[in-house]
């Protein structure tokens, strides 16, 4: 018996070093299929959670229900629990419409027309073409051929608004089919989210002679401040001074930076610099990430593409891989131009909680294009967690009486151009509320 | 079943092929580290076709392997360096230079160099108490000098003690300080003092950097045809592994530290080649 022993473990022991042995010539001579490793696989279908961006390049950033009852509106956003049913109804309308040949002209009237009658307002924080619209939801634009929106109201009674820079379009379809959706939503919202005007329905966006203050008609007004969450805001790579290697080594093999061959480096304030062929990336100890490419750039596309669709799809997922290299969780939307002219410059910016991240230093993600090349990009590493604590932002009409004493000895007219919830971050970590995010002309102010 | 006289076969087998396996690796590693003395003289015809001359006997016959070398910089920022050094708060004259009443400090990249105002004279101690002096200077300001290679010059007033930084037997081509000790104004005839520090210096850290392959030298040697006109008729006296910052340009608060080739020619022109087998 002791020697079948013996024998067992003299066999177990031949078999664990012939597999030693066997992974080391596997891992020596590479013997796997050319760009195809099982464990790196793996790891990288492991890390995918969150919302992906290249798949939600058509989702709004905001929803805002109109009832038709004086002003009784809902607002989504997409962390809201009926969005995406909401959205989904929406997209299967726009499909209808955006294939359709009955296009006529509308006004201004029109349109505020629909958004105080029952309808669904669209929102989103870029701009489209119709055509690149039209197939980011799977569909040809047929005879619309317009530049350049970013709002779309569904009216109840079958017709589609779209709010172009070259003016408004009504689509006329057979029926929308939204007023059930509308009446269910109704029934489940209490009546103290509802009160919310546009700025057109109270005249703030008219000239009564000695009015200098003026916002933009669709600006929405808040009748009580609104409760927002608390957001935890963490820096990915830095963690207490130290750093988080693991994601920085996910991150370099994000940009194509192979570890055997970048030359690394810690600058005098700390940033983690890696320098090769392709290009320079660096990561401030604030969580910025810069990769200024050299020579032809990184390209970000196997295949040759030459349209905005596809470039701006690509971007997408190129984000999406730094976003989960660096295990960012956060939501990401796409909010700069997408023409029919191919933009050399793309930005996108977080959603955490359904709100706008901003800073006062750009975007969240900027990224320079040559053909299929980046030739530069930064982003402010971030993740938002939010915590169960919720706050309330300071009253409406306060912070624009605030605004309005700051401005009103410096300006004319103060045009308020955009006003919304937002959440304001300077890049310091910690906690963050909700606050006003308020734009006028060419001044910003928070 | 006879699990016994299975377990016997299968033990034979999996012995058989273990052997196999292990008699492979060690013939592959051998013939990976072992360069063929064919490549070594079609490199050297190479380079003499390009009017690059070498002689074969400096060429390693060898492949090498190394490891990366986690280090920091002396210098973290120039601010403090300059305040360490000189013993006071000097004033600013910009963002790379700095003065008191008694010395300058002038910085490019990684590299410094610090002077005394007053002018050198001769002194008349020896070579090792120069060396001591420079070492406790050094070592007195952060710089590990513990594994340095020391070499000792005669210069017009004294000796320049030249200190070269090591790790694991290579020389760190970013680690050399030239230390000028000499006599100067006020001091009697004999005292020695500091009088010029100028280099750049990177202290290796305990951290084990990953081990990585090297490329051959003979492809080492052939890059080089690239970087040099055609038309000069030049040969290779020297090559030697070592580490290296590539990119000294600017200040570096700690680097991993690269495995390079340093290629001398008999121009004293010296070229830094990266060692690194990235396939």
């Amino acid at each position: 018996m002791k020697k079948e022993r013996i024998k067992s473990i003299v066999l177990i022991l031949l078999i664990i070093t012939n597999l030693v042995l066997a992974d080391k010539i596997l891992a020596d001579k590479k013997l796997w299929l050319s760009g195809y490793n099982f464990f790196a696989n793996m790891r990288n279908n492991s890390r995918r959670n969150g919302t992906q961006i290249a798949e939600s390049l058509a989702v709004p950033e905001k929803i805002i229900m109109n009832t038709g009852y004086q002003s009784s509106r809902f607002i989504y956003n997409r962390t809201s629990d009926n969005f995406n049913d909401i959205f989904n109804s929406a997209k299967e309308v726009l499909q209808t419409a955006f294939e359709s040949k009955n296009i006529f002209s509308a006004t201004n009237e029109d349109w505020y027309a629909v958004l105080s009658a029952q309808s669904l307002y669209l929102s989103y924080p870029c701009t489209f073409s119709s055509n690149i619209y039209a197939e980011l939801i799977g569909v040809n634009s047929g005879e619309l051929n317009l530049e350049s929106f970013s709002d779309i109201a569904i009216s109840d009674n079958g017709s589609v608004y779209i709010n172009d820079a070259s003016g408004i379009y009504r689509i006329s379809i057979p029926s929308s089919g939204i007023g059930e959706i509308i009446k269910r939503a109704a029934s489940e919202q209490t009546d103290e989210d509802a009160v919310i005007n546009y700025s057109f329905d109270l005249n703030f966006d008219k000239d009564f002679g000695d009015q200098k203050t003026f916002l933009s008609p669709m600006i929405l007004i808040y009748s009580s401040p609104f409760q927002a969450h608390t957001l935890k805001s963490e820096n990915p790579v830095f963690k207490d001074d130290e750093v988080i290697s693991r994601n920085v080594e996910n991150i370099l093999s994000a940009f194509s930076i192979a570890p055997n061959s970048v030359r690394r480096y810690t600058e005098a304030d700390g940033s983690l610099v890696f320098v090769e062929n392709n290009g320079i990336l660096k990561i401030s100890p604030q969580g910025i990430l810069t990769f200024t490419a050299s020579g032809t750039g990184l390209r970000f596309s196997q295949s040759n593409i030459n349209d905005t669709y596809s470039i701006s799809s690509k971007l997408a997922a190129f984000v999406d891989n730094v976003n989960n290299a660096a295990g960012i969780n956060t939501d990401m939307c796409i909010t700069s131009r997408l023409s029919e002219t191919v933009p050399q410059l793309y930005t996108f910016d977080y959603l955490a909680d359904g709100l706008p991240v901003k800073y006062t230093s750009g975007n969240a993600v900027s990224i320079e294009i040559s053909g299929n090349y980046i030739k530069s990009y930064r982003q402010v590493l971030r993740n938002y967690i939010i915590q169960e604590q919720t706050a309330y932002s300071p009253m409406y009409i306060e912070t624009l009486d605030r605004i309005i004493a700051k401005y009103q000895n410096s300006m004319k007219e103060i045009h308020i151009n955009q006003m919304y919830p937002s959440y304001p971050d300077d890049l310091t970590e910690g906690e963050k509320n909700a606050d006003w995010y308020i734009d006028i002309d060419n001044v910003l102010a928070q | 079943m006879n699990w016994s006289r299975v377990k016997t076969i299968l033990i034979m087998l999996f012995l058989f092929t273990d052997i196999m396996l292990a008699f492979g690796i060690i013939m592959s590693d051998h013939r990976a580290s072992v360069i063929e003395p064919e490549i070594i003289s079609n490199a050297v015809q190479l380079l003499s076709e390009r009017g690059i001359t070498i002689n074969p006997d400096i060429i390693p016959k060898k492949n090498k392997n190394a490891d990366y070398v986690e280090a920091v910089n002396v210098i973290s920022d120039y601010g403090s360096f300059a305040e360490a050094i000189m013993g006071e708060t000097p004033d600013k004259i910009d963002d790379f230079s700095y003065e008191t009443e008694h010395d300058t400090i002038v910085f490019s990249g990684d590299r410094f160099v610090y002077s005394i105002k007053k002018a050198a004279l001769p002194c008349s101690g020896d070579e090792s108490h120069a060396q001591e002096t420079a070492a406790e200077f050094l070592s007195g300001h952060d710089f590990n000098i513990s594994h340095a290679d020391i070499k000792c010059e005669k210069n017009e007033y004294g000796f320049d003690v030249i200190f070269s930084g090591m790790s694991e037997k290579k020389p760190i081509f970013n680690s050399n300080i030239r230390v000028s000790v000499t006599g100067t104004e006020g001091s009697s005839g004999e005292a020695a003092v500091v009088t010029k520090v100028a280099g750049s210096w990177f202290n290796p850290t305990d951290e084990k950097g990953s081990e990585i392959k090297l490329k051959s030298i003979p492809g080492i040697l052939v890059e080089l045809i690239s970087l040099i006109d055609s038309s000069e008729k030049t040969s290779v006296t020297g090559l030697t592994l070592g580490y290296t910052v590539f990119e000294d340009d600017t200040l570096h608060r700690s680097a991993t530290l690269i495995p390079a080739w340093r290629i001398t020619l008999d121009n004293d022109r010296e070229y830094f080649l990266d060692a690194r087998n990235t396939d």
